[in-house]
């Protein structure tokens, strides 16, 4: 992606409107004369296609990596702003959206840009919108040919091959034959049956701008040597930074750790990075990992990253600091990450059921980084033999031209199941075009609806949607069935009826139901399900939440194996047989809080408002887990062993805590959800605050603010802990109850790890629960006893103190434990430091200072 | 001219729309709403769930390029031995010709070319069962007794299924 960014503001270019109309040759020479004023005169494939766009065609672009598509799209919103029209820009994920924005408000002012994605909208009836190909489509279907949309830019556009996203991709294309379309991507492979289609529908002629070599050329190599030795020469021939593709985020750590043994960056570069990261804070467990790695050069990049974590790679990254970076092969979508080689650990990846060679697609997307526009001469992309061919070669090297040796050689057989590759698959993929791009349409209630909601010829629009796509006719006539059944239902479901002959909704549809968190409007009336003054009341809110959040696989499966370690003792104590076990163990699934009472409201729900089957209701706790278990951020990712995923904790984390915030109305609220809430929003904001802050930004309107918070190179420092007092509250109280949790189970390791360094180490909370278990049988855990009943906190001055009581059946209350909270500690940890003072029966104890 | 009997196409839906909306009567009854723009996609098209839509003939009587009559047959629904006939209409201006019998012929011609089928089955929505039941009582159809509630938008009732062996 080019750094469109440093050049001076497009907007002042813009060539005055002559009466009404503006002279294409005009906006063109304005356009390439801006260009070449910063310093970046137009190439001619950008030239090419910017010349296209101004007289009104539609443009396929699809040249290399670093051959600055971003300026030929801001070409094709300056065109569109000079002639008064209305444009937009696409992109497949919200990241990359918001990046686009800031670029483009910079370049035409905040006043001119908006941004809509499924979280936020801010200056939405701005010239120039940015959003996520959803929706897009979405204002496609609503609004149909008629849209206010002149000028459509599709970033990324090899997504319409997606299977389960392209759709969005294609129903612009479909329905909006008014605009004029600019669709790139680096690896698009053959596209002229989607241009002809285009040039028909839109009655524009299309240009492909093609086949342009790259700024800077490609070397490639196959090698036979150990990843480590390659990474040694490709340092030692001056081809830093090397960016090592891996297809699993454990086999990218892994790789980086293996490297700390080799010698990556000098002494003068390390300090260099030293100074740089100063003042960043890690966090205790994977941040610690990934600071020892970027002391000495190494990078860590993937998806499963904490974004604080990941800005901090592509920051570094891009002022030359890092000679390597492990990452994996998602790296292809618009992150911006300079590197000079890339070497391919393999040219294979898991797909999600099986191995598989890689596509010429995913090839391009990987190779095409390789390489600095301005800065190398030349970009290498280097591919490893399989680990054993290149054992085997070593051994029969050794055995030299002795035949005899030769024969003894053991040849190292590929791991079973293992999918190989050679030279020749290398050469293939390099000179193989992408493969052509196979369309993805597909009908959703969502989409019959939103038709529905335009009005006109409903019944023509669908047919035309199921009939005139992309699609082979087997497919249309299926989709045509699936159409006609959907019809049906939402008929049946009352949502839609019948007049004049012509299908009319029966109810108010919101108009972005479908896309913001569609399963809200049943969380709304599930909430009617609960008792405000049951003591779950809370946490059973948080539950409904849950359930209508999208599945976090990763976590959800960790939760499972737990559920099942823990089974598989209980039955064991309890004698179960070994079949009956294994049997009984495929029914334990992660924990899935009032699944019944939900799948129950879900199908009632679904009779009316049938859309919703669009969307899976699915029952999980892990905001209530972690809650339950009285968890830090950080308790929660070592006790499932989250560490290689703490981004998506995060981002699910922020997703619950955006989604409740936007959900569940006043009336709805007790004091204890809120606490909840705002323990939520604080959990999310210690350990990264860069999602959260620059959302309340945008949400509040703020651009500017939220593009200084986009442009903090270390993310901003969260806010003081303690002066969110609610949320600080349930912090302490988490921990203190943290303590009680281990005292039921009389896990005194767990109790001596905490404490230990206070005085209390597992010996001594030993002695205090035996002598509690000889006066009661056991500690409560309910939500009685984490109330305040059992609780004395006083929070006066910048220490508190606590006195935490065991919850006893007979109600005794004669044990636990004296705490401190430092405050001044806890800001600066950004988690609740509790120290405990006191622990046992309660006699002769200092008194508590409370009442 | 004579009268041929040809399946119908993907290509023959506005044919078939154009014959479905010749007797608006019967759409009023069953749905409650005079014909709809999708009603002769939906003819030739819809399946029960589950089933293959290739075992699915929608069958015509055409005279000349004129659609005169219809209909459709689900071959081995609901179980192997069955054929169900969804639907059978003839053309409003020319009933009282035998077009409903010989169109039936047709019916029972393709059933008796699937060696498992041994029954035919179809239902009668009881709105429509005035002008329905004699009909298919004349063919040999008889009750079986059961009934299933049925449903479009506003309009409920109930359907009765009835059988005949082929």
């Amino acid at each position: 992606m080019t750094d469109v960014t440093t050049l001076p503001p497009l907007v002042a270019a813009l060539p005055a409107a002559d009466g009404g109309a503006v002279d294409p040759d005009e906006v063109y020479e304005a356009f390439a004369a801006w260009a070449a004023s910063g310093g970046r005169p137009l190439y001619p494939a950008q030239d090419e296609a910017v010349i296209e766009l101004v007289s009104g065609a539609n443009v396929v672009l699809s040249t290399p990596t670093g051959t600055g598509k971003s300026l030929v799209a801001a070409g094709a919103h300056f065109a569109a702003l000079a002639e008064g029209k209305r444009s937009y820009y696409t992109a497949p994920i919200k990241a990359l959206v918001s990046e686009k924005f800031f670029q483009l408000v910079e370049l035409f002012g905040a006043q001119n840009v908006g941004m809509v994605t499924g979280d936020s909208s801010v200056n939405a009836d701005a010239p120039i919108v940015c959003c996520t190909a959803e929706i897009l489509a979405n204002l496609a279907l609503r609004q149909g040919p008629d849209a206010d949309v002149d000028v459509v830019v599709m970033d990324e556009f090899h997504y319409y091959g997606d299977p389960d996203r392209g759709w969005a991709w294609q129903v612009p294309l479909l329905v909006l034959e008014r605009a004029q379309f600019l669709l790139m991507s680096a690896t698009l492979g053959d596209v002229t049956t989607i241009a002809d289609d285009l040039s028909r529908r839109t009655g524009r002629p299309t240009a492909r701008v093609t086949g342009v070599s790259r700024p800077v050329p490609l070397e490639y190599e196959y090698v036979m040597t150990p990843v480590q030795e390659t990474v040694e020469r490709l340092l030692e021939e001056g081809k830093a930074p090397i960016y090592i593709v891996h297809f699993a985020q454990a086999a990218a750590l892994e790789r980086a750790q293996a490297l700390m043994s080799a010698k990556v960056a000098s002494r003068e570069r390390r300090d260099q990075i030293a100074e740089a990261i100063a003042g960043f804070r890690f966090s205790a467990g994977f941040g610690q990992t990934l600071s020892r790695l970027i002391r000495a050069g190494i990078g860590v990049h993937h998806a499963g990253m904490l974004p604080k974590y990941r800005r901090l790679v592509e920051q570094l990254a891009q002022r030359g600091l890092l000679p390597v970076i492990c990452g994996t092969d998602t790296l292809g979508v618009g992150i911006n990450v300079p590197i000079r080689s890339v070497l391919l650990t393999g040219l294979t990846k898991f797909d999600g059921t099986k191995m598989r060679q890689l596509s010429a697609r995913e090839f391009h997307q990987i190779a095409g980084r390789a390489g600095r526009a301005g800065y190398d001469t030349e970009g290498d992309v280097v591919a490893e033999a399989p680990e054993h061919d290149i054992e085997n070669a070593r051994s029969l090297a050794k055995a030299g031209d002795d035949p005899k040796k030769k024969n003894k050689v053991k040849r190292k057989k590929a791991p079973e199941g293992f999918v190989s590759w050679g030279q020749a698959s290398f050469e293939r993929l390099i000179a193989a075009e992408p493969e052509p791009m196979v369309s993805r349409m597909r009908i959703t209630h969502a989409m019959v609806l939103s038709v529905v909601a335009r009005g006109g010829s409903v019944f023509a629009s669908v047919r035309d949607l199921v009939f005139e796509n992309h699609e082979p006719r087997a497919r249309q006539l299926a989709m045509a069935r699936r159409a006609l059944t959907i019809a049906r239902t939402l008929i049946n479901a009352r949502v839609i009826e019948k007049v004049d002959g012509e299908y009319r909704l029966a109810v108010d549809i919101a108009p972005n139901f479908a896309l913001n968190q569609p399963l809200s409007p049943f969380a709304l009336a599930a909430f009617e399900l609960l008792d405000p003054s049951s003591p779950t009341y809370a946490l059973d809110m948080v539950s409904i939440v849950e359930a209508t959040l999208d599945d976090p696989r990763a976590i959800l499966s960790q939760q499972q194996f737990k559920e099942r370690g823990e089974a598989v003792a209980r039955m064991k104590q309890e004698g179960i047989e070994y079949d009956e076990r294994m049997e009984l163990l495929e029914e334990v699934t992660w924990p899935r809080p009032l699944a019944e009472l939900l799948e129950a409201a879900y199908e009632a729900y679904a009779a009316e408002q049938p859309w919703v089957l669009d969307f899976a209701l699915s029952p999980k706790a892990v905001v209530r887990d972690m809650y339950e278990r009285a968890m830090t951020f950080g308790d929660f990712v070592r006790f499932y062993q989250l560490t290689r995923s703490e981004g998506l904790v995060l981002r699910y984390l922020s997703d619950a805590y955006r989604t409740m915030r936007q959900t569940i109305a006043d009336e709805q609220r007790t004091p204890e959800l809120d606490d909840l809430i705002e323990w939520l929003g604080e959990v999310v904001k210690q350990t990264d605050s860069s999602l959260v802050d620059e959302w309340e930004a945008l949400l509040n309107g703020d651009v500017l603010l939220a593009s200084e918070e986009h442009e903090e190179i270390a993310p901003p420092q969260p806010a003081r802990l303690t002066g969110n007092v609610r949320a600080f509250r349930v912090l302490v109280r988490n921990a203190l109850f943290q303590r009680v949790l281990l005292a039921a189970a009389d896990d005194v390791d767990g109790l001596g790890a905490l404490d230990a360094a206070a005085g209390f180490d597992a010996d001594a909370w030993d002695a205090v629960l035996e002598e509690y278990y000889e006066a009661h049988d056991e500690v409560g855990t309910d939500a009685d006893a984490r109330s305040m009943q059992y609780l004395v906190l006083s929070e006066q001055g910048r220490t508190w103190r606590a006195r935490q009581i065991f919850a006893d059946p007979a109600g005794d209350k004669d044990f636990g434990f004296s705490a401190t909270i430092d405050l001044d500690a806890s800001d600066e940890a950004g988690e609740a430091v509790v120290r405990v003072t006191e622990i046992g029966r309660f006699d002769g104890w200092a008194e508590v200072d409370v009442d | 001219m004579p009268i041929t009997i040809r399946d119908l196409g993907a290509d023959d839906v506005d044919a078939l729309q154009r014959m479905l909306e010749s007797v608006p009567d019967y759409a009023e009854r069953t749905t409650g709403y005079p014909p709809g723009p999708s009603d002769g996609l939906s003819a030739l098209l819809a399946v029960p769930d589950g089933l293959d839509p290739a075992h699915k003939h929608g069958i015509g009587l055409w005279d000349g390029s004129e659609l005169v009559a219809f209909a459709d047959v689900l071959v081995g629904y609901p179980s192997a031995s069955f054929a169900f006939i969804g639907l059978l209409v003839v053309r409003g201006d020319r009933h009282g010709q035998g077009l409903g019998r010989a169109m039936h012929d047709a019916v029972v011609e393709r059933a008796r070319a699937v060696s498992t089928v041994d029954r035919l089955r179809l239902g009668i929505v009881a709105t429509n069962a005035g002008v329905a039941e004699p009909f298919w009582r004349a063919l040999g159809y008889e009750p079986t007794g059961e009934t299933k509630p049925y449903r479009y938008d506003h309009l409920e009732s109930t359907v009765a299924l009835w059988e005949r062996a082929v």
